[in-house]
């Protein structure tokens, strides 16, 4: 089943469009192509390298409560 | 995570969860919630819920069309296009409900037409221009492989490079596999069956009847005049399955069908079937008390990734002269079956 998870933005490369985000404590490299108007600490769902929509953050800490519920990962 | 909650409960967490196919997500959800419940049908509302999900396999389509067709051509994909369509693709929900509510058990409809075909014919405006190159009624109007191949010739539609690369590395029947597209599932049947399995087992590697079967944007489009003219003489290769989801996207914006959400219940069991992006999508839930005590789902991937399944097979029919070779076509395969599956290919070099 496909998944996307909520990550927040930990850094900013505006030249490259690239950010920093934390998913489940780990820092990956996700593309903001697809996304307006993001500052570093919003959070954005992420799937295959893309941020695709921002989140708020209530919403975000509800749904990574959940994924961690589930197990489906580790914090 | 979903037992112990209420239905209402459910009904708002399974969007959280499941965001990329939300929309079948959250329409299997209520509609299994609901025949749990005894809740009666709402067919207008259930018309315009199968509406925002045919439009989500629109989205899901285009968009990894857009992103991951020139990646297999080794081009950079045009995220401009990708980002135009997932705006485009935020609004409909708003079109057709209030608040943009439309999967739970009260919303309430407040259809927007005006703004719903303007909606439609930017969406279709931007799918013809990016994927098709302005030649998407041309296509939409292919009945048979030689106006397909008319249709590709000196053709540069991002669509028509992906189909013309096949032709030129004779990869059309590549993938070929012998399992079946499944067939529509008979809810009374469906039911019974799985009274009878392990469930945990059969949402890992879901079998109908004992055999594997895929379902996916081909199974759907079986019946489609180029389809089964290209199913003769290819079978379920590469070449139809692309072909397959270039009809959807290409088709479904023109012609959104309005039909009747389905479900069944029995004994406070509600079990729904829906047509996600990538194939059938079951929820089976059963209520106690007016709590779940036991929720199902049986996603497309799990019958398409069957270790025996037609992706299985069909990787295994792959032939190359070189690893490299090898490794192209299997990355091919997967994504004509299912794009949005995140894999690791390791390959095995022959003792």
């Amino acid at each position: 089943m496909c998944l996307a998870l909520p990550a927040q933005i930990t850094d900013i490369d505006f030249a490259t469009q690239m950010a920093t985000v934390s998913v489940d404590g780990v820092k990956v490299e996700v593309s903001l192509a697809l996304v307006d108007d993001v500052k570093v600490g919003d959070y954005v769902l992420v799937h295959v390298g893309y941020a695709l929509n921002k989140i708020d953050e209530d919403e975000a800490l509800k749904t990574l409560a959940l994924f961690a519920e589930a197990g489906l990962t580790a914090s | 995570m979903l037992i112990g909650n209420t239905p209402e409960q459910v009904l708002s967490v399974v969007p959280l969860l499941f965001s990329l196919c939300g929309n079948a997500q959250a329409y299997a959800a209520l509609l299994a919630c609901r025949a749990a419940l005894q809740m009666p049908a709402e067919p207008e509302a259930d018309a315009a819920r199968e509406c925002l999900l045919q439009l989500e396999t629109v989205r899901e389509h285009a968009w990894r069309i857009l992103l991951d067709w020139p990646g297999l051509l080794k081009r950079q994909p045009d995220k401009t296009a990708v980002a135009a369509l997932l705006k485009i693709d935020r609004q409909f929900k708003a079109c057709l409900f209030q608040d943009g509510e439309a999967f739970i058990p009260d919303s309430r409809l407040q259809i927007d037409a005006p703004r719903l075909q303007s909606l439609l014919a930017e969406l279709t405006g931007l799918i013809d221009q990016t994927i098709f190159d302005g030649g998407l009624s041309g296509f939409l109007a292919i009945t048979d492989e030689a106006q397909l191949r008319d249709w590709l010739d000196g053709n540069s539609a991002l669509s028509a490079e992906l189909l013309n690369a096949l032709y030129r590395w004779n990869w059309l029947a590549l993938g070929y596999s012998d399992v079946a597209c499944l067939p529509e599932l008979d809810y009374a049947e469906l039911h019974r069956q799985l009274q009878n399995e392990d469930l945990s087992a059969f949402c890992r590697a879901p079998q109908w009847q004992g055999h594997c079967y895929e379902t996916t944007p081909l199974s759907r489009q079986q019946a489609q005049p180029l389809i089964a003219e290209l199913q003769s003489r290819y079978d379920n290769s590469l070449l139809v399955r692309f072909v397959a989801v270039l009809l959807e996207v290409a088709a479904i914006p023109q012609g959104l069908t309005a039909s009747e959400g389905r479900a069944y219940a029995a004994n406070c069991i509600g079990l729904a079937q829906v047509q996600a992006a990538r194939g059938l999508l079951i929820h089976r839930l059963a209520l106690r008390q007016g709590r779940v005590y036991d929720y199902r789902i049986v996603a497309p991937t799990e019958w398409n990734f069957h270790p025996d399944g037609v992706l299985a097979q069909g990787l295994k029919s792959l032939q190359a002269d070189n690893a490299d070779g090898l490794r192209q076509q299997a990355e091919w395969l997967i994504n004509a079956v299912d794009p949005c599956v995140q894999y690791r290919l390791v390959l095995t070099p022959e003792n």
